[in-house]
């Protein structure tokens, strides 16, 4: 990590516009975050059209301002109404309701927060300390190991999504076909397009992220259109401030989940929402007062959100380094970076180094950004995600209709979104996970890219994939990943039936 | 309200995956037809048909699955709500190009808040005038992204 390029960073983040389309993101990602029904990815894919003439550094900075403000805001809803706006903040949704209840609704929200923060900029540590290292490794791969490495990200994310193994890999074999389509990458000769120049291109990634993660969203959420209603409770400032015997309470479970969040957030395929889990089991297990927990715990506030907002710069370190996204969020985030004709990867760290400590900045910015609005604005979020729902969906539709159609100035691509879309809602309705489909999109050609410049490579020997060790260990975890659901199956079943 | 399917649902589901996968496998032989590159390594046709492949292997542990689990029952319901949005967003997206943007994009918000379980009142109107006039001007005169004008604007 060099200072001086870091400096260079902040120094642009702070440029007025920088400045204020990050923060723009941050009350973004907030209100999204709160509302339920809508989260990270959501919001992410949303508001992605919007960055189409932005310089990479705001694009960037006002996507990651969402992703970390919604990892804080699902907090509001999950401690003032019982009711999470995210799957991250169902953990904080069991004690800060408690506390609410007792009237220190306050008091978690700043909790909520501040644990927030202090997760997220651990996670930015770590992530430009590790970032570098792995790219630098990364700088030796040849096609074989980006082919490990495409096959892996997609192994795990297929096995991790949703509770159906075969549902998932389905999933992900659909999103792989998907990803055949168009003119083939060697040759040029159009692969099931049938006929259709506007596929030729291949199905274009925006509309289909915005189709499945919000437009399937919004159809569920139609199903009941019922608008929050929070009890007229004014949030004062220094009520959320926590006494000093508080924070020496927190901090061990804070600084716990820090680190075990960004953990969780660099493995692909596990994201905010595991992090959250784990990082409240575990300060469960190892706090001095576990009956606490379930009844108003403070640490029960505290472990899961900083958990879940540490897992946004874990996320980040293969996103950058490796170029493989590892969760729905940063997939549609390496969608905005091909939209800026980046490629994220180890070429990013030796050709736009000031973009990935622009990033950098960016990180620490949204960070300081939620702490600062949550703590003195509160209240104004709380009143605007009182907008009923019966106005807010079709807001959404109609900004998911402009967004896909200026992806190429392209009615086919609304088309496209509004299949997609109606093919996600079923697809959630019969419980297969969509984000393995997106991923497989992105994953799928450049993993049969890998293959087929490693077979080039090795002049058609299939060898050439043992040989190599860093693709043989990637190809092992691949396998391991598929059979870790199979495994903790038969051994949650073994419990059951031990137990009767 | 609506319509309750259960297993048939599932069923058709794995299908649909079934018959898409065996599209594939076929038409990727004759995408190898046209590969100049067969020195090259694989054709175009190889990777369709692996995954295709893959699919179709996939489907027996799926149907097993649903057939074998005859307790659980997953039930679906689409309801009338989702179904009303979906019709309209699909005349949205036609009338585009034929009524202009800024129209279509009002009519659609008016309809859907009513849809949703809104009155029509005073505050829906200014809601959705309020919505279009946002998209349009970020869109169309912030970012300049040129927006489907039909007869109208």
């Amino acid at each position: 990590m060099d200072l001086i390029l870091l400096l260079e960073g902040l120094k642009t983040i702070f440029q007025p516009y920088n400045f204020l389309i990050t923060c723009f993101g941050v009350a973004m990602g907030i209100l999204f975050g709160a509302l339920p029904g809508i989260n990270a990815s959501m919001g992410v894919a949303l508001l992605l059209p919007l960055t189409y003439n932005m310089t990479p550094v705001a694009a960037m900075a006002m996507l990651l301002g969402i992703y970390c403000g919604a990892m804080y805001g699902g907090s509001i809803t999950a401690i003032l109404i019982n009711t999470p706006g995210t799957t991250a903040a169902v953990c904080t949704a069991i004690d800060g309701y408690q506390l609410a209840l007792k009237g220190k609704a306050g008091k978690a929200l700043g909790i909520s927060n501040i644990a927030s923060f202090i997760g997220g900029i651990f996670s930015v540590i770590v992530l430009m300390i590790l970032a570098p290292l792995l790219a630098s490794v990364a700088l030796k791969f040849g096609p074989p190991e980006y082919f490990g490495l495409t096959i892996f990200g997609l192994s795990i994310i297929t096995s991790l999504a949703g509770e159906h193994l075969i549902k998932g890999l389905i999933s992900g074999v659909f999103g792989l076909m998907l990803g055949t389509v168009g003119l083939d990458m060697i040759n040029g000769s159009p692969r099931y397009t049938f006929g259709q120049i506007n596929l030729y291109d291949g199905i274009s990634f925006i509309p289909v992220l915005i189709g499945l993660f919000a437009i399937s969203q919004v159809l569920l959420n139609a199903e009941s259109p019922e608008s929050l209603s929070l009890k007229k409770a004014r949030i004062g400032f220094f009520e959320q401030l926590p006494t000093f015997a508080e924070i020496k309470s927190v901090m061990k479970s804070i600084i716990n989940s820090s680190v075990i969040g960004t953990l969780i957030g660099i493995l692909p395929g596990a994201g905010a929402t595991i992090a959250s889990f784990i990082c409240y089991n575990e300060a469960k297990r190892w706090s001095k007062h576990p009956e606490e927990f379930g009844n108003g715990s403070l640490e029960g506030v505290a472990a899961p959100e900083a958990g879940n907002n540490a897992a946004t710069g874990g996320a980040m370190v293969p996103l950058l380094s490796l170029g493989i996204p590892g969760s729905e969020t940063t997939a549609v985030l390496l969608g905005a970076f091909m939209i800026q004709g980046i490629n994220p990867g180890p070429l990013l760290f030796r050709d736009h180094i000031d973009l990935v400590y622009g990033i950098y900045a960016g990180l620490l910015l949204a960070n300081l950004a939620f702490l600062i609005m949550g703590l003195f604005s509160v209240n104004l979020f709380v009143k605007v995600i009182q907008i009923p729902y019966r106005i807010l969906l079709p807001l959404i539709v109609a900004l998911a209709f402009v967004g896909s159609y200026s992806v190429k100035n392209s009615l086919f691509d609304v088309g496209l979104m509004l299949a997609f879309g109606v093919l996600g809602y079923f697809m959630k309705k019969l419980q297969f996970p969509t984000a393995p489909v997106a991923l497989a999109l992105v994953l799928g050609p450049m993993a049969e890219g890998s293959l087929r410049r490693a077979l080039i490579m090795s002049r058609g020997s299939w060898l050439i994939f043992i040989q190599r060790p860093i693709t043989l260990l990637l190809l092992m975890l691949t396998v391991l990943s598929l059979l870790f659901p199979i495994i903790r199956d038969k051994v949650s079943r073994r419990k059951i039936t031990t137990n009767i | 309200m609506g319509k309750t399917a259960g297993k048939m649902a599932e069923i058709i589901g794995g299908l649909i995956a079934l018959v898409m996968a065996l599209l594939w496998l076929v038409m990727s032989f004759s995408l190898d037809q046209n590969n100049i590159g067969g020195s090259l390594g694989l054709g175009p046709g190889f990777f369709p048909r692996l995954i295709s492949c893959i699919m179709i292997i996939l489907c027996v542990p799926y149907f097993l699955q649903i057939y074998r689990s005859k307790n659980r029952d997953v039930k679906i319901q689409i309801s009338k709500i989702a179904f009303l949005m979906i019709v309209v967003c699909i005349l949205y997206v036609l009338l585009l190009n034929v009524i202009g943007y800024v129209i279509t994009t009002f009519l659609y918000v008016m309809v859907s808040i009513y849809i949703l379980g809104g009155k029509s009142s005073l505050s829906d109107v200014i809601a959705a005038l309020i919505i279009v006039a946002t998209l349009y001007g970020v869109f169309r005169l912030v970012l300049l992204v040129p927006l489907p004008s039909g007869i109208f604007i």
